[in-house]
């Protein structure tokens, strides 16, 4: 098990990394969440041992590692640049935390470029400047392996990728933690990946997790309204609560038609209310639980799913819904029409500031 | 919008006279060296255009004097070494630049580069003082110690550029991947930068080479290939010089040669 106790990085008044906790069991597919500049590649660098922290501990399986230099320490980074060697052959890159190590080469470089699916007798010899983006991100993968890490460390690897090998990937790093029982802590901004590769995730925002835990719960019940707005394209609305409690509240918004009961998970006083664009429709009546006129702007198709962009000169506020191809073919709706967009109450997640 | 069209034959003067220029720039630097290799295979005392009959006799002169011999050991007893030595300073120094962040790393900059921006015969009389004072004296070592102090800067400076280009991420993950120092630098960092530490030296070799000015001050009685010309010059011309001033330009010309050769080999290895 991997724990940091209240890490924490300054560069001179600026605090990077504001007292993070984090505990990660082993053989967990760990994910690192947040904007950019929220301090998780500073985070993941002082776990790797290339920057130092100003206070705080790392403890590995009961050892503090917290100044363990890099090359003692049995974690290995790949970088979001791969960082390969490039006067180098794939052969050589990966044999090279084998030696290091003062291991035997005997047959691990093509167990490991199988593992990460490339064709040892194609791809083995090259040139490490020679391969695609893709083939680069494979080897960097296995270079790691290689050096037969307790814990894997990746920033944002495939942030350069094209969106379809990204998502290919994403799936093969998932099967891969599974088929190593090894752990993975992975950083990113891209919450798509961190929903479909991680058993826990890490909110980073402003330096400190402001929110941990299987990524279904956090999609589900947000803690407030930047994580709420970060785990997916949503509509946000401020609403006045009354009768909070017993895990429900009794919305009003003036940005919204109809009061109503809305579940919450939270014992705060709620102050907004979010929903998915996915979980709003829009139709020519309300006739769901709640809902706004809007006048529509925009309406992008994107392949299996439409968004719609509306507005309402009122509320001075914009409403936006996604709904399934044929659920908006069967309701015939043109730029500048006037329709309401609407959800139900039990899609709605109530959340403080 | 609309983009302004160049006509072809106005593209073509414009690159026409570019070439011109490059070409009269280049001849006026060449010409003059060019004049010198010539003079060296004229047969006569004093060069002149009319008449001229072609020799090797200089050359021959120049090859069997024992002075001159011993000059030009003293110059490649000096130059090597400081080649050798310079390219090691000033490959440190670029990797500490480039590679490492410390304190006052911009001040550590302009200090290194400053001798490069004196005037060497100012640089060389504070060095002749200096070597008195401390009692280094004059001869081969304080002369090799001298060159030093101006070349490896510029070694560090040739070095430095290429040791920028290098993903610093490639250093981070050599360590990662449980790279010790020794198993960095000789397997990654070096490597890396090979070409720079290969341009460093053969810049050293032919600064230390042509070098004047230190070694006139510094070497003391012995004489390097520059302060022998030097002295014929003052000291009474003899038709030799121009055949030891050419012999000293061909093997900066070889080097600089090999240079591009090297460059290109590299060029085409790495398409």
């Amino acid at each position: 098990m991997l724990t940091a106790t209240n890490l924490r990085k300054e560069y001179g008044s600026l605090v990077a990394v504001d007292d993070v906790n984090l505990e990660i069991e082993t053989g967990e597919f760990a994910t690192i969440v947040g904007p950019s500049g929220c301090g998780k590649t500073t985070l993941l660098r002082m776990l790797a041992g290339h920057l130092e922290p100003t206070s705080g501990e790392i403890n590995l399986n009961g050892q503090d590692i917290t100044y363990t230099s890099p090359q003692e320490r049995p974690t290995s980074l790949v970088f979001q640049s791969w960082a390969l060697f490039p006067h180098m052959t794939v052969r050589e890159n990966i044999e090279f935390p084998i030696k290091t190590t003062g291991r035997e080469v005997n047959g691990q470089v093509e167990e490991l470029l199988e593992q990460v699916r490339l064709d040892p007798d194609v791809h083995a010899d090259k040139q490490a400047t020679e391969l695609s983006g893709g083939q680069k991100q494979r080897v960097a993968l296995a270079r790691s392996l290689a050096y037969d890490p307790d814990i894997l460390l990746l920033d944002e690897p495939l942030a350069s990728l094209d969106y379809v090998l990204q998502k290919r990937l994403q799936r093969e790093l998932a099967d891969l933690n599974v088929e190593l029982d090894m752990t993975f802590i992975y950083v990113t901004h891209s919450l798509e990946a961190a929903l479909v590769m991680s058993d826990k995730l890490f909110v980073l925002d402003d330096g400190d997790t402001i929110q941990t835990g299987p990524p279904e719960d956090i999609y589900r019940e947000p803690n407030n309204k930047f994580i709420a707005e970060f785990m997916g394209d949503a509509n946000v609305f401020a609403v006045t609560a009354d009768n909070v409690g017993g895990g429900t509240a009794d919305v009003t918004s003036t940005e919204f038609e109809r009061s109503g009961t809305v579940d919450t998970h939270l014992d705060d006083t709620p102050e907004y209310l979010v929903v998915r664009y996915d979980d709003c429709i829009v139709e020519p009546e309300l006739r769901k639980d709640f809902g706004a006129e809007v006048h529509v702007d925009n309406i992008l198709v994107r392949g299996n799913t439409v968004l719609i962009e509306g507005s309402n000169d009122e509320t001075d506020q914009d409403y936006v819904a996604e709904v399934d191809f044929e659920v908006f073919e069967g309701v015939d709706l043109e730029v500048g029409d006037t329709a309401y967009l609407q959800w139900d109450a039990h899609k709605a997640i109530l959340v403080p500031e | 919008m609309s983009t302004k069209q160049t006509s072809p034959l106005v593209a073509k003067l414009k690159a026409g006279s570019w070439y011109a220029y490059v070409a009269l720039v280049a001849l006026f630097f060449i010409l003059p060296l060019l004049s010198l290799v010539i003079a060296s295979f004229y047969d006569g005392r004093f060069f002149s255009i009319v008449d001229y009959e072609f020799t090797l006799h200089w050359y021959e002169a120049a090859l069997n004097s024992g002075s001159i011999r011993s000059a030009f050991d003293n110059t490649v007893r000096i130059a090597v070494p400081v080649t050798i030595i310079s390219t090691i300073i000033g490959t440190g120094g670029a990797i500490a630049y480039t590679r490492h962040e410390f304190p006052y790393q911009d001040k550590f900059k302009l200090l290194a580069l400053l001798p490069i921006f004196f005037p060497l015969i100012l640089l060389g009389l504070g060095m002749s003082m200096w070597a008195s004072v401390v009692g280094l004296g004059y001869g081969i070592l304080p002369a090799i110690v001298g060159e030093l102090v101006w070349i490896s800067p510029i070694v560090m400076f040739v070095v430095s550029i290429t040791a920028l280009g290098v993903d610093p991420n490639v250093e981070e993950a050599a360590r990662d991947l449980g790279a010790d120092s020794v198993t960095l630098y000789t397997k990654v960092v070096l490597p890396l930068i090979k070409d720079g530490v290969v341009s460093g030296g053969i810049f050293a070799f032919v600064l230390a080479w042509n070098n004047y000015y230190i070694v006139s001050y510094l070497s003391g009685v012995q004489s390097t290939i520059t302060t022998w010309i030097h002295g014929r010059m003052t000291q009474g011309f003899t038709p030799v010089v121009p055949a030891v001033a050419s012999l000293i330009f061909y093997v900066s010309l070889l080097l600089v040669v090999g240079a591009v050769i090297f460059e290109f080999r590299e060029e085409a290895k790495n398409n």
